[in-house]
């Protein structure tokens, strides 16, 4: 069997890495990933080594089928699909391998992390059969990214099928008929993963450039505001219209000024909505819309809302940190966006020039995340405080929300074309916060000291950024040094 | 005299031909200077030790492959791309330090039409009036309507031809007195195109800007350009009135022996040369104000632009 046309199809991403010389980066969070699991190995408690291991293994597979699906999508053109022999069928199987392997690492990771948490944590069945599933949905939701709108009812149907019994039922069905357990399991999933990838037409060509659409408007629109929402199906062209409420309204007024007071908030204007200040606001409405649905939902449980929320305050802090931070994590990639655009903006008069762009750059950033982190730092603390939610989870969480702000301090001349991907500084941030609840939890390691440990190192490194940053070249346009 | 001590490599050309390229010649007055420039990518070495000077109201196409560094060149002339060595001023001032009264006077429409696609254009426009002191709003009003731009469509529904227009608009808004263009009809249609040389002869060239522009349409330089730069190797290989250039050069074949008593001739620059089968060569030569007889064995040819481009530029 000639594997060669397999293995270009799963270089593709690999290759379009290596190209950027992107790899600088993931070497660094694989060296963060192992001092993470061996730190708290050192500290001589199994336990909490395989609540980390199990939480980053499952990380690692989900974004690595995640990318691989998105890949495929971006290979199967609707041209290549009716012009291309084997094509489609290639693409279709080197999904259902993959499919296959990441369901299985995924099992493992389940069964590892649960048993560290829970007294008797899943066995492998019932693990195969939600890992099987969720790769697969995973999957799907990648080709019709409406979906994920869908998600949301998931919990509440949980619940109720739980509550009617259903879900019992279903468990010991399936536990009775292998045949039928592996028809659900092996079957199903990977007949429905083949629909992902289009064979040409009509419909392929106008889902292809739908989900073009849909990619773009993940890349650029931190805060959903940055493309036009005409193109989106209804409602969400008017949530859109919405969230570019605030963008536009301050272009309407900086666009009035000449003063040189304000050449730095008009230079950020520029520099795209995705990386402005009104992106975080137009974060929290979402949030706030969405937090409200839930909110609404939780009438139909009969559960205090009290305890509803204490429940959810994990999702909640989650949640609120990446939608008010989500431009933080993506800046660089988005700054990637627009490089083009900076080479006008450091042209126009008044604009400053060197390191005092740099500082300028510097400052308001700081100002911009650190002052959103604080604000996202203490509603969640007030909603702990609320709901009795437990601290030592989510204290790490928000802390270590501090790394990502001193990391835009760099030299942004020599920013790869890749942005050094938003993904993995959010896996950093999980990491990150799971060793700080590992090393409590496990290692009895105060929440004081690992929250003063944060600081320091954020600070620390903060000041190396610093000072790296106003002796770099010019940060705009980024990446022209790279 | 050996025959390859009378051929002149392009670079050499470049230091007797062309308007101005040394310091030493260089006019105080100058639009912009660069100065041994030098631009690396990596170990690929794009402008190495380019010398070119812009004079006020000079209008100058820009020719070289792709790939030869014509954007990297006007990059560097700006001040957005750092070189290696060399420098470079505009308007007597080193690029990376543009005073904001010299940053008024530069208008700059890039290759890529596609920016700021999340504005309407009204909303670019407004953005971009802010920061400068002079803003011709007649100007563009009528250029908005002439070329027909909906001013409250989003940039990114706009085509590519009206996006171009915008970005020239954007462009020529502010008056400016240095005029750079990187390829900036590369995506309009032919009446796009003559609307733009229009504008372009009408309201910039006539008012003494001095504008710079690269291009691959050799039939718009020869509505346009004034003088005709060929960038190649990495410098200016010649640089010259396009209209000299076509009365005083000649492409002429025949055998290499007969050939080379054209260069004893005072003033006569081999600038290329090719083998052909036969002991045969082509020579692209320019020779001095007046054209020689050539002997009968000789085959001479006025060149037209294509052929400048395809001989200068390899």
């Amino acid at each position: 069997m000639n594997t060669a046309a397999y293995q270009l199809i799963l270089a593709h991403g690999v290759q379009q890495r290596r190209n950027d010389q992107g790899w600088r980066t993931l070497g660094i969070v694989a060296a963060l990933v192992f001092a993470a699991a061996l730190v708290v190995m050192i500290w001589g408690n199994a336990q909490g080594a395989r609540f980390v291991g199990g939480n980053l293994l499952m990380m690692v597979v989900g974004i690595y089928w995640g990318g691989l699906v998105v890949n495929l999508l971006l290979q199967n053109q609707p041209n290549a699909a009716r012009l291309v022999p084997g094509h489609v069928a290639r693409l279709r199987e080197v999904l259902v391998v993959s499919w296959l392997l990441a369901s299985l690492l995924m099992t493992v990771a389940l069964v590892v992390m649960t048993g560290a948490v829970m007294r008797q944590g899943l066995s492998p069945l019932p693990a195969w059969l939600v890992a099987s599933w969720g790769m697969a949905m995973l999957g799907l939701l990648m080709r019709w990214p409406l979906g994920w709108a869908w998600l949301s009812v998931l919990p509440f149907l949980g619940v109720w099928l739980a509550r009617q019994g259903l879900l019992a039922e279903a468990a010991n069905l399936l536990q009775n008929r292998p045949a039928l357990l592996a028809l659900v399991s092996l079957v199903l999933p990977p007949l429905l993963l083949l629909l992902v990838v289009g064979e040409g037409g009509e419909r392929h060509r106008q889902s292809h450039a739908r989900a073009a659409r849909w990619r773009e408007y993940a890349r650029q629109g931190a805060g959903a505001q940055a493309l036009d929402g005409s193109s989106l199906p209804r409602p969400l062209a008017w949530f859109s219209w919405l969230t570019n409420g605030p963008y536009r309204q301050r272009l309407r007024q900086l666009s009035q000024r000449r003063d040189a007071a304000s050449v730095g908030a008009r230079l950020m204007l520029g520099l795209g909505p995705a990386t402005h200040w009104t992106a975080q606001v137009s974060g929290a409405v979402i949030f706030g819309a969405i937090f409200a649905l839930v909110c609404l939902g939780s009438i139909w449980i009969p559960v205090p809302f009290v305890d509803f929320m204490r429940a959810g305050s994990f999702g909640l802090t989650i949640g609120l940190m990446s939608a008010l931070l989500g431009p933080l994590t993506g800046l660089g990639r988005t700054l990637v966006k627009t490089r083009n655009e900076q080479r006008l903006l450091v042209l126009l008069p008044g604009v400053p020039r060197g390191a005092a762009l740099n500082r300028l750059l510097a400052q308001r950033w700081l100002l911009q995340f650190g002052l959103t982190w604080l604000l996202g730092l203490v509603v969640a603390v007030v909603v702990m405080g609320f709901s009795g939610a437990p601290m030592e989870l989510l204290l790490p969480f928000l802390l270590a929300y501090l790394l990502p702000i001193v990391m835009v301090w760099r030299d942004w001349a020599r920013l790869p074309s890749s942005g050094q991907g938003s993904v993995l500084l959010v896996f950093c941030v999980i990491a990150s916060a799971l060793l700080g609840y590992a090393l409590y939890k496990w290692a009895g390691v105060p929440l004081w000291l690992f929250a003063s440990l944060q600081v320091a190192l954020a600070l620390g490194l903060g000041c190396l950024r610093w000072r790296r940053q106003m002796a770099a070249p010019q940060a705009l346009p980024v990446g022209r040094l790279a | 005299m050996k025959k390859d001590d009378r051929t002149m490599n392009t670079a050499t050309l470049a230091s007797k031909l062309s308007v101005g390229l040394h310091a030493e010649q260089a006019q105080p007055s100058a639009s912009a200077q660069l100065q041994g420039i030098q631009v690396s990518y990596g170990a690929q070495q794009v402008l190495r030790g380019l010398d070119w000077q812009l004079l006020p109201g000079q209008v100058v196409g820009l020719l070289g492959r792709n790939g030869g560094g014509k954007t990297t060149l006007l990059e560097t002339l700006l001040g957005l791309r750092e070189p290696n060595a060399g420098s470079a001023l505009l308007f007597g001032q080193p690029v990376a330090g543009l005073d904001d009264a010299t940053r008024a006077r530069i208008g700059y429409v890039p290759q890529q039409a596609d920016l700021f696609e999340w504005l309407t254009p009204a909303q670019l426009l407004a953005y971009f009036r802010s920061f400068y002191p002079r803003w011709n709003e007649a100007k563009v009003e009528g250029l908005m309507s002439r070329w027909d731009i909906a001013r409250d469509k989003p940039i990114a529904k706009l085509s590519g031809g009206q996006k171009q227009r915008l970005s020239i608009i954007r462009a020529l808004a502010h008056e400016p007195d240095l005029l750079v263009l990187d390829e900036p009809v590369a995506s309009l249609d032919p009446a796009g195109r003559r609307d733009f040389l229009r504008e372009l002869v009408e309201q910039v060239i006539d008012r003494g800007t001095t504008v710079v522009f690269s291009t691959h349409i050799l039939s718009d330089l020869e509505r346009v350009a004034f003088n005709i730069a060929f960038l190649s190797q990495g410098r200016i290989a010649l640089q010259a009135p396009l209209d000299e250039l076509l009365e005083t050069c000649r492409l002429v074949t025949g055998p290499s022996g007969q050939l080379q008593p054209l260069l004893q001739q005072p003033g006569t620059v081999r600038l290329a040369a090719q083998a052909l089968d036969g002991g045969r060569e082509r020579w692209l030569v320019r020779f001095s104000a007046a054209l020689p007889e050539l002997p009968p064995v000789l085959l001479g040819q006025a060149p037209t632009l294509e052929d400048l481009f395809m001989e200068l530029t390899q």
